[in-house]
């Protein structure tokens, strides 16, 4: 077993390798050597559902220093295959080696997964050009396949890195380690909204938001659209709780010009939301079902009287928001036809 | 709406001059041949209207056998003998990779990428083979990684990357979604969301020719279910016919599983298709013949006619086409087999069926009489051995009326009749039993059953003299049964001296009645292989089998007391099988 383990802690290396010049120096027998392991490694996992001790033993080695999971054991032919595909350092001589090693497999019992991939994306583009929503309904779809495509297997990775409890700290290395921007806190949102199953690993998820680096959240619920931070509030009142507390932050940075009759920002500061919007998050908000719906209402009251509880516009961000949502309603309910 | 593009006519149109005809002598992929796939590539390339994309489909087949042929021709030569041979070899891949329709479509992007590897070369000479190297690895990055894709590129690219997954996990994932998001619009009928039913129609239209290419993808399987079960607001079908055809075919050819209803909705909303599963269907049954009714019930059940037969208007084209194929063949008896192995399995899935909406079986016969229908429904072990009797003279009873009232003796009517009593054929193999083996008084009824099977058109009153010519042959077997010693010749010889040859339909009934006595009487067990060694010729062996068949299935099916009966009936099937 201990061979083992040690032939298995090789595989970050050769990962690593196949996606650096060190393939420079690679003939077709050192290629060859190499896509044997991704095979020996692939077999390797096949083997540990009978091998309990194994499997565990073979965790606990390859999440120690780098991080890699068992998964990486099973797409190692693949994931070795497709990085050299891409390295241009690879020499003419391996790389025509490595193509018809791929194009036509013999030898370890299956076909080459090549096709099926390259179909799958022909499809996925043709496909999706036909998805694309008309501009006027584009606001409600900002859940896309692709975006839907990277959260399951965001999640199906959580959920393959924090097995056991000890596998905890593990799953939010990943998660630090993945690139930060507006596509990651979608893909968070949209795992976290996927309907059924994975609640292991959207518990994670929420963990890794809430608990994690606050950066993060601040900024999750800054670029994430209305509809989607109202559809998550409805469905995770301790998201809702930091998200309201967001919200009544942006609000109290708003400033009312008096010639032009609006609400304004500043300008001066990074954090600040324009009235349009706020006035969208809030009327998503108040569009999800009970008990979000009272909730909110209460907490835009309290927060109104804490600024003198007036009628008139111009004085509380809250007073005009609560104003606008009656009028709103008031409209829907006359013309419900209209609307 | 069915508009089909007119085909190139790619053999004829282009003047080939004989001295470059051939650019390989091999492969015979000739010069004009290759332009105009080139030609091709290029118009797809530069338009994308939806009679491009339908060219482009209407193309794929073809395409991919050209593909084949160029990478036969390429797996001999090294990149410059290639440049050589086919100078333009280069600007048609790159461009036949571009096109998503020729990458997702079947097997195309398999030879594609063998074609470009063939081209690779392992030790470059020249700046021409590296920059062909350099272009090929571009080329399949294209096709493989997760390039090519906006400006989210690189965002998913390591984001993928960072989970520890390749292009490949991801692909999966998106077309799934991607099919999961159109079968959700489709239910919701979120397309209606479009102004007019006319973009409504064209969008669902387009979204079909999308999927031609992409059929036997298993992963749009959902999709395809979805659209054959979409029902636009409009009277005319919004499915181009291209589509209802690809899939049927590829249905045909066991490509693609869909769902039963999937197919019960792709063969009600096309007629063309429907009789092309049953043609496929019936020949594969006839060419069984002869075979057991065991696996031609198999047949059967794996083309899933016999359950989208529960639906009334499939039942009746299914009909149309039997009635169509026995008139053709004069009542052939391997038409009349397939009827009734049909019949049954039809029944059989009309009894299964608990949906809520269950046709009553009248309207599946509006044509014939209801008691009629009831009395052949009726299952042989469900009457005690007398009542079986009664009940044969009952149904001989009831046709006869019906046949012998003036008002019913037009041709279509009296067909009518006897194609339905041709759907429960077993009636006339039990009738023919009963003659030989019953002491029971009503020989009649029996054998007008008989004469009627085989004789339904009574010009002349002919029947007749077939049931004449019948009961004589029956009365002499009866005395056969009695005789102690018996051979197989004294049979033959008796029955030939009692069959005129004016009356085909007596032929046929005594060779009914001969083998009934060989399998069903003590007389007929002693000299039935030798019987059949010898005399099976003299009538045609593919009636005697298919008789035997049919009994066989039958008697098999009636419990311990026919067990040796169908000892025996194996028997004879497998002396014929070396009999001809």
């Amino acid at each position: 077993m201990e061979t083992l383990l040690s032939q298995a802690e090789q595989l970050p290396s050769l990962l690593a390798a196949s996606r650096s010049a060190l393939v420079r120096g690679w003939d077709t027998a050192t290629l060859q050597r190499a896509l044997d392991w991704g095979h020996f490694f692939q077999q390797l996992h096949s083997r540990l559902l009978c091998q309990p001790g194994l499997r565990t033993a073979l965790e606990r080695r390859l999440c120690r220093g780098r991080r890699l999971s068992l998964g990486h054991l099973r797409r190692c032919p693949q994931l070795l295959g497709l990085a050299l595909l891409e390295n241009r350092a690879l020499s003419s001589a391996a790389y025509q080696h490595l193509l018809r090693g791929l194009l036509f497999p013999g030898g370890h019992g299956e076909g080459s997964f090549i096709p099926l991939l390259t179909r799958r994306k022909a499809a996925s583009q043709l496909l999706c050009v036909h998805l694309a929503p008309p501009p006027e309904v584009s606001a409600e779809h900002w859940v896309t396949p692709q975006l839907r495509a990277q959260a399951q297997l965001l999640l199906s990775q959580l959920r393959e890195e924090g097995g056991g409890e000890d596998r905890v700290p593990s799953s939010l290395v990943l998660l630090d380690q993945l690139p930060r921007g507006l596509m990651l806190y979608r893909v968070v949102a949209v795992a976290l909204l996927e309907p059924a199953g994975e609640a292991k690993a959207r518990a994670l998820l929420l963990l890794w938001l809430l608990q994690g680096d606050p950066a993060h959240l601040s900024v999750f619920c800054r670029l994430l659209p209305a509809p989607g931070m109202a559809s998550l509030c409805s469905r995770y009142p301790e998201l809702c709780v930091h998200y309201f507390s967001y919200l009544a932050a942006w609000g109290s940075r708003l400033s009312y010009d008096l010639l032009q009759g609006e609400w304004k920002v500043s300008g001066l500061e990074e954090d600040e939301v324009p009235w349009q919007e706020m006035r969208e998050r809030v009327v998503c908000l108040l569009q999800e079902p009970e008990p979000l719906h009272s909730s909110i209402r209460t907490q835009l009251s309290q927060l109104k009287a804490k600024d003198g509880d007036f009628e008139i516009r111009g004085l509380s961000v809250w007073t005009d928001l609560l104003l606008d949502m009656e009028t709103a309603a008031l409209e829907k309910m006359l013309v419900p036809n209209l609307l | 709406m069915c508009t089909t593009v007119k085909r190139d006519p790619i053999h004829v149109d282009l003047e080939v001059k004989p001295a470059e005809r051939k650019m390989d002598e091999d492969a015979g992929i000739t010069k004009s041949r290759f332009e105009f796939w080139l030609r091709k590539a290029l118009e797809w390339g530069q338009i994308t209207t939806p009679e491009s994309q339908q060219d482009v489909c209407l193309h794929l087949p073809e395409l991919q056998e050209f593909l084949l042929q160029i990478y036969g021709a390429l797996k001999h030569m090294n990149c410059a003998d290639a440049i050589q041979k086919f100078p333009l070899i280069g600007q048609l891949l790159g461009r036949l990779c571009w096109n998503p329709f020729i990458i997702g479509y079947d097997e195309c992007q398999k030879i594609l990428m063998w074609c470009l590897c063939c081209l690779y070369s392992g030790e470059p000479q020249n700046p021409v083979e590296l920059k062909a190297n350099s272009w090929i690895q571009i080329s399949l990055c294209r096709l493989l990684s997760l390039s090519g894709l906006g400006h989210h590129d690189s965002d998913i690219n390591n984001f993928i990357t960072t989970l520890g997954l390749a292009s490949a996990d991801y692909y999966q994932k998106l077309v799934e979604n991607v099919v999961f998001s159109l079968v959700t619009e489709l239910s919701r009928n979120w397309f209606n969301r479009f102004k007019s039913q006319q973009s409504i129609s064209s969008r669902v239209r387009c979204l079909c020719l999308l999927c031609v290419p992409l059929i036997n993808l298993t992963d749009v399987t959902p999709l395809l279910e979805a659209l054959l079960s979409y029902h636009g607001g409009g009277s005319e079908d919004v499915l181009p016919c291209e589509f209802l055809e690809a899939v049927n075919e590829a249905i045909l050819q066991r490509k693609i599983s869909l769902s039963e209803s999937a197919v019960v909705q792709l063969w009600l909303r096309h007629l063309p298709s429907l009789q092309k599963a049953l043609l496929k269907n019936f020949e594969s049954l006839i060419s069984l013949q002869p075979g057991s009714l065991e696996e031609m019930t198999c047949l059967i059940k794996s083309s899933l006619l016999h359950r989208a037969a529960c639906h009334p208007a499939i039942f009746r084209a299914i009909e149309e086409f039997f009635k169509n194929a026995l008139l053709e063949t004069d009542g052939a008896p391997e038409v009349m087999t397939v009827v009734q192995v049909f019949t049954r399995c039809f029944l059989q899935a009309y009894q299964e069926n608990n949906e809520q909406h269950k046709f009553p079986l009248k309207a599946y016969f509006p044509h014939n009489p209801h008691s009629l229908l009831r009395a052949f429904l009726k299952h042989p072990s469900d009457l005690p051995a007398t009542g079986l009797h009664q009940h044969l003279i009952h149904i001989a009873e009831m046709l006869k009326a019906i046949v012998e009232t003036k008002c019913m003796r037009s041709y279509g009517n009296l067909f009518e009749t006897w194609f339905l009593f041709i759907h429960f054929g077993e009636w006339a193999d039990t009738a023919a039993e009963h003659l030989l083996v019953s002491k029971a008084e009503s020989s009649d009824a029996m054998l007008w059953l008989l004469a009627f099977y085989y004789d339904p058109n009574d010009e002349n009153q002919q029947r007749t003299q077939t049931m004449l010519e019948g009961k004589s042959v029956c009365e002499h077997l009866t005395t056969l049964s009695r005789t102690p010693t018996l051979s197989a010749r004294d049979l033959q010889a008796a029955v030939n001296s009692k069959i005129s040859r004016r009356q085909p339909a007596t032929k046929e009934l005594a060779v009914h009645l001969i083998i009934s006595f060989l399998i069903f009487t003590a007389n007929g067990h002693k000299i039935a292989r030798e019987w059949i060694a010898h005399f099976a010729v003299t009538y045609e062996v593919l009636k005697v089998s298919s008789l035997l068949t049919r009994i066989a299935h039958r008697v098999s099916q009636l419990g311990v007391k026919y067990q040796r009966s169908v000892k025996l009936v194996n028997d004879l099937l497998q002396i014929l099988k070396f009999v001809d």
